[in-house]
């Protein structure tokens, strides 16, 4: 538990969830964007997830607080990758809180083996190095990933970052994009070429892929020379890191991220 | 400073001073929730001392998006009285988006877990309408909530719970 300056999480977190003391014995998922968790007293905590556009006007905030109210005794949590998430005991309660989430636009899914919302950088909306924009390119990209967060049919979770710039504040990822629009050219409001690299790969990633591999594992198997013919993907001298502290990174690229 | 805050009184962006954002626009379609439909809304029904900002906001960006270019001129200390938790973020379009002048960011700490009551976000909307921008993000990236914009100063803010 934590000690010091912030709150503890005793305080703001479900009251249910206290009293099962977070003494788990197992957890399963009943369908996508449901996580099921029970306690080794037999407590059973029902998790349902959503995803929202991260940069939230004040009016989503409150309708999700809304549903927070009538559904989850007015209590939620935020991921990393700026999905919110309801904690309810009542199974009864997680049929109709997802009908009230999808009915007002906000996907339920980004469970297990699917492809979770893209977390990314502020793009052209507030940061003061952008190559290019963010929440615009992650708008295009889950609304052509969107089928692939509402399902759990991909080899193993895939996560995605993107970011601004090379100095790739948007965090790691099985997929980090770095979008530019000079080499290669992105084209602005749809983002059509980021959107087809990205697909190519996803779609290699889920029909080559072993049941549990990731996408580092996966290319692991392959190797380089196996990725760049599966995806069609040209390879070229952009693509070598010349930088020289290289050795030492590429020996550390797996990441564990909390 | 809050007599400073040049846009607290400033009537609601009529239907003529409202920026064309074709860009955008083309943002709104498709399954996943669309962050440009939001800020639409915080334009046309948010309170009124932040909608001609969020006119701007859409202004500039649209701009943005035309030219491929950012627009900000950043810093680490230059917001006049505040310390940490504050990105700054100038405008360097400011003559043609003088409501978007300045728009900071104010990280806050989140709670542990990222557990909140709904209560607690209802109260960060509200002191956020009143004092910044009306635009969150809330994420467990880097610890913190973010909101657009800080007002209070004579600039406006974009909180964000990072």
């Amino acid at each position: 538990m934590f000690q010091g300056c912030t709150t503890e999480n005793t305080q703001v977190a479900f009251d249910a969830l206290n009293k099962i003391g977070f003494d788990w014995d197992y957890h399963d998922r009943p369908r996508t964007g449901v996580l099921r968790h029970v306690s080794k007293s037999g407590d059973v905590l029902f998790t349902v997830r959503a995803g929202t556009q991260r940069q939230m006007d004040v009016f989503t905030i409150r309708k999700l607080a809304d549903i927070g109210d009538d559904f989850a005794d007015g209590h939620v949590r935020f991921t990393t990758r700026s999905n919110i998430e309801y904690m309810v005991t009542d199974e009864a309660k997680v049929a109709p809180m997802i009908v009230a989430l999808e009915a007002e636009g906000f996907p339920v899914g980004g469970t297990g083996a699917s492809v979770l919302m893209i977390s990314h950088t502020q793009g052209w909306l507030h940061c003061d190095i952008p190559g290019t924009d963010a929440s615009g390119v992650v708008k295009g990209m889950m609304d052509m990933l969107h089928k692939e967060f509402v399902q759990e049919k991909m080899p193993n979770r895939l996560r995605i970052t993107t970011s601004c710039c090379q100095i790739n504040c948007g965090g790691q990822g099985d997929i980090a994009i770095n979008v530019q629009y000079t080499k290669p050219p992105n084209n602005a409001p749809h983002w059509p070429e980021v959107k087809e690299v990205v697909g190519r790969i996803v779609k290699a990633y889920k029909s080559d892929a072993k049941h549990w591999e990731r996408m580092g594992e996966w290319i692991d198997r392959i190797g380089w020379n196996g990725f760049f013919e599966m995806t069609e993907l040209t390879f070229t001298k952009h693509h070598l890191d010349t930088w020289t502290g290289a050795r030492k990174t590429i020996n550390t690229s797996a990441h564990l991220h909390f | 400073m809050s007599d400073g805050d040049h846009t607290d009184d400033a009537p609601q962006a009529g239907k003529s001073a409202i920026h064309p954002t074709p860009q955008l626009d083309q943002l709104e379609d498709g399954p996943w929730p669309s962050f440009v439909t939001g800020i639409k809304r915080l334009r046309d029904e948010g309170v009124p001392g932040n909608q001609k900002m969020m006119n701007d906001l859409l202004g500039q960006l649209n701009q943005s998006y035309e030219n491929k270019m950012g627009y900000w001129k950043g810093g680490t200390v230059s917001v006049f009285g505040y310390g940490g938790g504050i990105i700054p973020r100038f405008s360097e379009v400011a003559d043609k988006f003088p409501e978007f002048k300045e728009f900071h960011t104010l990280r806050v700490m989140p709670p542990p877990g990222f557990h909140y009551t709904t209560d607690l976000l209802r109260q960060m909307c509200d002191i956020w309408e009143e004092h910044g921008s009306d635009l969150i993000a809330f994420h467990g990236q880097s610890t913190a909530v973010r909101g657009h914009h800080v007002s209070g100063l004579h600039h406006r803010k974009h909180a964000s719970c990072l």
